[in-house]
């Protein structure tokens, strides 16, 4: 009787796990701020018309990259402690309860980006046409910055860095660095080599400024698909370090 | 012969720096019931919790025997959450691997059982009373049948009847085999479940004893007393039908057979000890 009623696969029970904790999280309302946020940023970037696409996803990016850090803040650790213990043992294994943790607040992000990206098209805001390439080349960019802004903010949980203002502040300048690093490495070139360790935002803006040329040119676009793969795996190593951290850290 | 699911050895941890365990040796093994004693602050929750595999050990190994063992676990402080204990029920079930229909109908068993359907569909669990958290805690265990259970002081807070009810639980889920492992303090659940105690004193586990309660359970007395000379305890061992001899914080619980606690009460009072209280215990009920 018992064996018939289980889905034993652990796919299940992470699929189980995502509405769980995107439910808990809308409960906490912890997504007001963040929330007010994009919208009033929306509400800038669009209340003109007529802007260039590679200056108008740059900035977007920006946008959704600390969009996400600021969902993560609050989604990282909304779960009452006692029931994280009780979570972990009901999926028996913490490394599926942490990757359904980054899929919920992944997924989470994604109505956002779909948001950002398609508005100036929906409402021709464009001084060209955009074509549905560079359209699609675009959300990627998008999806992998909030997948930046998850996996960096992550490491600030509160079980790892104690202290909140500390880790507000430390967390606020590393993720404004990441995005102003290349004007401010050409002010001060001798900080250059920090801009190697951090979160390649950077390198998805500068692909995203090739945009601008009144033509598409697949050469332009060697360099953001770069930066997409590189923020993909630079992502991945940041969740997989999170997870190996937050595992010596369990209660 | 008892499977072994669970060893720990020579288990420590330490929080910032604070050592709260040291040198832990300690089995679980199925078809047992281990009682975990001690006072508040001698580190029963964080042996729970290194036992359910909750906690990262800073010393020692934890060993799991089984595979896919499925540990449940009830905490002493059920969080106060927002969901409908139903719509929370069924969240939990799901991210087990269970069918929504099966979760449905056992959580109804549930909550006929501990007479609280009235409350489950438009109650928050934030705004349950103490009693109602610490069913809500227990269903969620027992949504599946585990190998391990563990609780931490699961009568807290509920009512007396309750309180039976649940005995009576952990009585047939331990007849099913299931190995259970509690903290607690109720002298009457310690009597009627433990088959192993063992106490925990200074970050150690100061004694380890195989009840022999078991044998006597069907008809046994529990006499707690105070004694100035605790050294005079000694001579109570040798007696004829002390089953077992306990110390917790400045009392001393004796088991003894039905038979022989005239003679063993007579002997305490002769000895300058205070009688707290005799209780007797028929299976699973106390008188």
């Amino acid at each position: 009787m018992l064996s018939e009623s289980f889905h034993w696969e652990s796919e299940y029970m992470m699929i189980a796990l995502i509405p769980y904790m995107i439910k808990y999280y809308i409960q906490s309302f912890r997504y007001v701020p963040s929330l007010l946020f994009f919208i009033i940023s929306l509400g800038l970037i669009y209340s003109y018309g007529g802007i260039s696409v590679g200056n108008n996803y740059t900035f977007t990016l920006a946008v959704i990259f600390f969009f996400s850090a600021w969902i993560t803040i609050g989604f990282i650790d909304v779960e009452d402690t006692i029931q994280q213990q009780l979570t972990i043992l009901h999926v028996k294994k913490p490394i599926r309860y942490y990757m359904s943790k980054f899929i919920s607040m992944w997924i989470m992000t994604l109505p956002f980006n779909i948001c950002i990206v398609l508005y100036p098209v929906i409402f021709g805001l464009f001084n060209r046409p955009i074509s549905g390439l560079e359209l699609i080349i675009v959300f990627i960019a998008h999806v992998m910055a909030s997948l930046l802004g998850i996996s960096v903010t992550a490491l600030f949980d509160s079980r790892l860095v104690y202290n909140r203002r500390t880790a507000i502040i430390v967390l606020a300048t590393i993720l404004t660095f990441s995005v102003a690093q290349i004007v401010v490495i050409k002010e001060y070139p001798i900080i250059t080599y920090i801009g190697w360790i951090t979160p390649p935002i950077s390198l998805m803006i500068e692909g995203i400024l090739s945009l601008n040329a009144k033509h598409f040119y697949w050469a332009n676009f060697t360099s953001l698909l770069i930066a997409i793969l590189y923020s993909f795996i630079y992502s991945l190593l940041l969740m997989s370090v999170y997870i190996k951290f937050i595992k010596r850290k369990m209660f | 012969m008892n499977q072994e699911l669970i060893l720990l050895k020579n288990v420590s941890k330490e929080y910032e720096g604070k050592i709260v365990l040291e040198n832990i040796n300690l089995s679980i093994v199925d078809n047992q019931s281990l009682v975990i004693i001690g006072s508040n602050g001698s580190g029963k929750s964080s042996l729970l919790r290194i036992i359910a595999g909750l906690s990262f050990i800073s010393g020692g190994t934890r060993v799991v025997r089984k595979e896919s063992l499925r540990i449940s676990y009830v905490p002493e402080h059920f969080p106060k959450l927002s969901f409908y204990p139903s719509e929370y029920l069924l969240h939990m079930g799901k991210i087990q691997g269970l069918l929504t229909s099966y979760i449905k109908s056992r959580i109804n068993d549930f909550f006929e059982m501990f007479t609280i359907s009235a409350l489950m569909q438009k109650t928050r669990i934030r705004n349950l009373s103490k009693g109602s958290l610490q069913k809500i805690a227990v269903i969620q265990a027992l949504l599946t049948i585990p190998d391990i259970l563990i609780l931490d002081e699961p009568l807290s807070g509920q009512d007396s009847q309750s309180q039976d009810k649940f005995i009576h639980l952990l009585h047939d889920l331990k007849k099913q085999g299931i190995a259970i492992v509690l903290a607690c303090h109720e002298q009457y659940l310690v009597e009627g479940i433990a088959d192993k105690i063992i106490v925990l004193e200074n970050k150690n586990i100061t004694s380890d004893s195989n009840t022999s309660l078991s044998l006597h359970k069907d008809d046994y007395m529990v006499i707690s007393f105070t004694l100035n000379d605790k050294s005079a305890v000694q001579t109570l061992a040798s007696i004829k039908g002390v089953i077992e001899i306990l110390h917790k914080d400045e009392m001393t619980i004796l088991y003894v057979t039905f038979e022989c606690s005239d003679a063993i009460l007579t002997e305490i009072l002769h000895i300058g000890g205070s009688i707290c209280s005799v209780n007797r215990s028929i299976g699973r009920v106390n008188i």
